[in-house]
C-alpha cells in the first residue's frame, strides 16, 4: 500500500476509534504530544458531525438535550460515518438507530419524530422539479388507470405514527412553556411536501395515506384508487383524496400511461 | 508541462468579497450589500429548494465565487466521480467568478472525515494531487484555485515545504492558488514557520484569491495552539500579513470568512470595506512610490 493511501486509511481508523500510536509516530511534536494533535481533528469531526445532526434533528434534540443528543450523535457517528460529504445529507439512518438505542427506549416516540425531522429535511433540500398539473391527471381515460405511475417529487415523504407526533412537535417547539402532550392521544399519518421553497405538512386520513402510499411506492393509479376504497367503502373521500394527491405537487411525471386495460376502477 | 485554462467569466472582482452564509441569506438578498463579490461553500448548495434559490438571486445581482470544502484533492483514492459531477452541475448553473478548492484530504475508503484534514508533503502527494486536479479542472474545463490549508500538525516523512508543494502543484497543473493569510498565520504559531517567506514562495502569478478570517488561540498542554475558526474579525497579525500579500499579488481577489459565530450582515460587510481601505492605501503609496 503507498505510504500516502495507508497513512489516510490509518487516520479514517483513529478518527472514530480515538488513540492511534502507529499514527501518532508519524506526527511531528514540536511542544505538543502528537496524539494531541490528532484530538484536535477528532474533536473536530465530532463537533462538526454533532452540529449537523443537530441541524437535520432539530425535534429530536429540543426533545432529549443537547446531552443525550451529543452522546446519542457520538454513538451513531461511530457506527454510521457520513459516507458522502454534503452535511445536509447525513443521518438517513439516525431515526433507525434511535429506534434500537438501548438509552431511547423510555422514549418510545423518539425514532418517529426523527422519521419526521428527516422528511422535513429531505423536503427542504430535495432538487427542484416542476410538478405534475392536475390537469395532465385529469385528462387520463379512467380506462387507463390501471397503466399510470406516477413519480414523486424527491421532496414528497410519507410517515405513519402512532404517537400524537405533530402535539409533540409543538412541544418540542413551545420549550419550557410547553402544554403537556398525552402519547395515548392517538396516532397519526402525516405528508411531507414542499410548498414553494418552503416544507409544508399535514395529517392524512387513512384513505388519504392508502392512496398516496401505494402512489409512492409505484403501483398504478387504479391500484392506489383500490386501496383507498377498501378504506373509504363509499367514496365519500373521493374529492379530497384527488385534492390532497394532485393539487400541491406531489409528483412530477406520469411514467407509463398506457390506455389498454379494460379494468374499470374508477366511477 | 503547464496548462492554463479559462472559463466563463473568470473577472477577478477588483473589490473584497465575503462568504455567504445561510443565517445572511435574506438579509444579502433585501440589501444587496456594496461588496466585490459573494462566495459560496458549493456542498451547502447542492440541493435545491431554498438555500440554491437564494444562491441563484445573490448570483443574478453579482459576481459569486464558489468555494469547494468536500472533493478532497488529497486522496490517494481519487475523485468521488459522482461528488465532482455534483459540483460540475452547480458550476454550471452558478457559473462562478472564481472555483476553489483545499490541499487537503477528507475521505478515505468511502468514509468522509467531513474535515480539511493535512497531507504529508512528498513526491508521492503531489502526484496524487496534480492527478486529482487535472481531472477536476478537465471535468469543469476551467482553471480552479487550490487553497494553502491551516494545520495543527506536520509529518515527519514530509520531504517539501508547502508553499514549494503549492508552487510544483501550479507548475503542473497550471492551477491557480488561493493565498489565505489567516492560514500562514495559524501555521507560524503551530509550527513556528514564517508566514513571510512562505508569502515570498508563493508563485505570484498564480495567487488569484486572498482569504482573510479570524482565528482562536487554543492551550495545549501549556503550549499555544492556533485554530483556524472563521469565528471572530480579523486580527491585526493577519492584516499586516495580508498587505504584504496585496503588494504581491495586486491582482488577486481578496475575501473575507466568518463560519462560526456568525456575526450580522454588517460586520462582515465593514470587514471586506477595510481590506478595500487597505489595499487603496497601499495602492496609493505603490503609485507615489512610482512618482517620486
Amino acid at each position: 500500500m503507498s505510504p500516502l493511501r495507508s497513512l489516510q486509511a490509518q487516520f479514517r481508523a483513529a478518527s472514530h476509534k480515538g488513540a492511534a500510536p502507529a499514527l501518532a509516530a508519524m506526527v511531528v511534536g514540536a511542544g505538543i504530544d502528537p496524539a494531541r494533535r490528532l484530538r484536535i481533528h477528532h474533536n473536530h469531526l465530532r463537533t462538526t458531525l454533532t452540529d449537523a445532526l443537530a441541524a437535520t434533528f432539530p425535534t429530536v434534540e429540543k426533545l432529549v438535550g443537547r446531552a443525550f443528543f451529543a452522546a446519542l450523535a457520538r454513538d451513531f457517528i461511530a457506527v454510521e460515518p457520513p459516507k458522502a460529504p454534503c452535511l445536509f445529507e447525513y443521518g438517513a439512518e439516525f431515526p433507525a438507530f434511535i429506534g434500537v438505542h438501548r438509552a431511547c427506549r423510555p422514549l418510545p416516540y423518539l425514532a418517529d419524530a426523527a422519521r419526521f425531522d428527516w422528511l422535513v429535511n429531505v423536503a427542504y433540500h430535495a432538487p427542484d422539479r416542476p410538478a405534475l398539473a392536475p390537469e395532465r391527471i385529469a385528462a387520463i381515460a379512467p380506462e387507463a388507470y390501471g397503466q399510470v405511475v406516477l413519480a414523486p417529487h424527491p421532496a414528497t415523504g410519507l410517515l405513519v405514527s402512532s404517537y400524537p407526533l405533530l402535539d409533540i412537535w409543538h412541544v418540542a417547539r413551545a420549550g419550557e412553556d410547553a402544554p403537556s402532550v398525552d402519547l395515548d392521544s392517538g396516532g397519526v399519518r402525516l405528508l411531507v411536501h414542499r410548498s414553494g421553497l418552503d416544507v409544508a405538512w399535514r395529517a392524512l386520513s387513512a384513505a388519504e395515506h392508502a392512496f398516496l402510499a401505494a402512489l409512492v411506492a409505484g403501483r398504478p393509479l387504479g391500484m392506489a384508487w383500490n386501496m383507498a376504497l377498501a378504506i373509504d367503502l363509499a367514496g365519500a373521500e373521493a374529492g379530497r383524496i384527488a385534492a390532497t394527491a394532485f393539487g400541491v405537487g406531489l409528483f412530477t411525471e406520469m411514467l407509463a400511461a398506457v390506455p389498454s386495460s379494460t379494468e374499470r376502477v374508477l366511477p | 508541462m503547464t496548462k492554463l485554462r479559462t472559463g466563463p467569466s473568470t473577472a477577478i472582482p477588483a473589490r473584497a468579497g465575503i462568504g455567504l452564509r445561510g443565517v445572511h441569506h435574506e438579509a444579502v438578498i433585501a440589501t444587496r450589500p456594496s461588496v466585490g463579490f459573494f462566495e459560496a461553500h458549493a456542498e451547502n448548495y447542492m440541493g435545491g429548494g431554498a438555500p440554491l434559490h437564494a444562491l441563484m438571486t445573490v448570483r443574478r445581482d453579482g459576481p459569486v465565487s464558489l468555494h469547494g470544502v468536500g472533493l478532497s484533492l488529497g486522496s490517494a483514492d481519487g475523485l468521488d466521480t459522482v461528488h465532482l459531477e455534483r459540483l460540475a452541475e452547480l458550476v454550471d448553473r452558478v457559473e462562478p467568478c472564481l472555483v476553489s478548492e483545499h490541499l487537503a484530504w477528507s475521505v478515505a475508503g468511502g468514509v468522509y472525515l467531513n474535515d480539511l484534514l493535512p497531507l504529508p508533503y512528498t513526491e508521492e502527494s503531489l502526484e496524487v494531487v496534480a492527478r486529482n486536479v487535472d481531472r477536476l479542472q478537465d471535468r469543469l474545463k476551467r482553471r480552479v484555485l487550490m487553497e494553502n490549508p491551516s494545520t495543527y500538525l506536520r509529518y515527519t516523512f514530509s520531504t517539501i515545504g508547502e508553499a514549494a508543494f503549492l508552487a510544483a502543484l501550479a507548475e503542473r497543473t497550471g492551477c491557480g492558488l488561493l493565498c489565505d493569510v489567516n492560514n500562514l498565520y495559524v501555521n507560524s504559531v503551530n509550527h513556528g514557520s514564517d508566514p513571510l517567506a512562505a508569502l515570498e514562495m508563493l508563485p505570484a502569478e498564480a495567487v488569484a484569491e486572498i482569504h482573510l478570517a479570524g482565528h482562536c488561540v487554543n492551550d495545549a498542554d501549556g503550549v499555544a495552539i492556533c485554530i483556524d475558526d472563521h469565528g471572530s474579525a480579523v486580527a491585526p497579525q493577519v492584516w499586516h500579513l495580508y498587505d504584504a500579500a496585496v503588494r504581491r499579488f495586486p491582482s488577486a481577489a481578496a475575501l473575507v470568512e466568518w463560519d462560526s459565530n456568525i456575526p450580522a450582515l454588517e460586520v462582515l460587510v465593514a470587514e471586506a470595506h477595510k481590506a478595500d481601505r487597505r489595499r487603496a492605501a497601499i495602492f496609493s503609496e505603490t503609485v507615489h512610490v512610482a512618482a517620486a
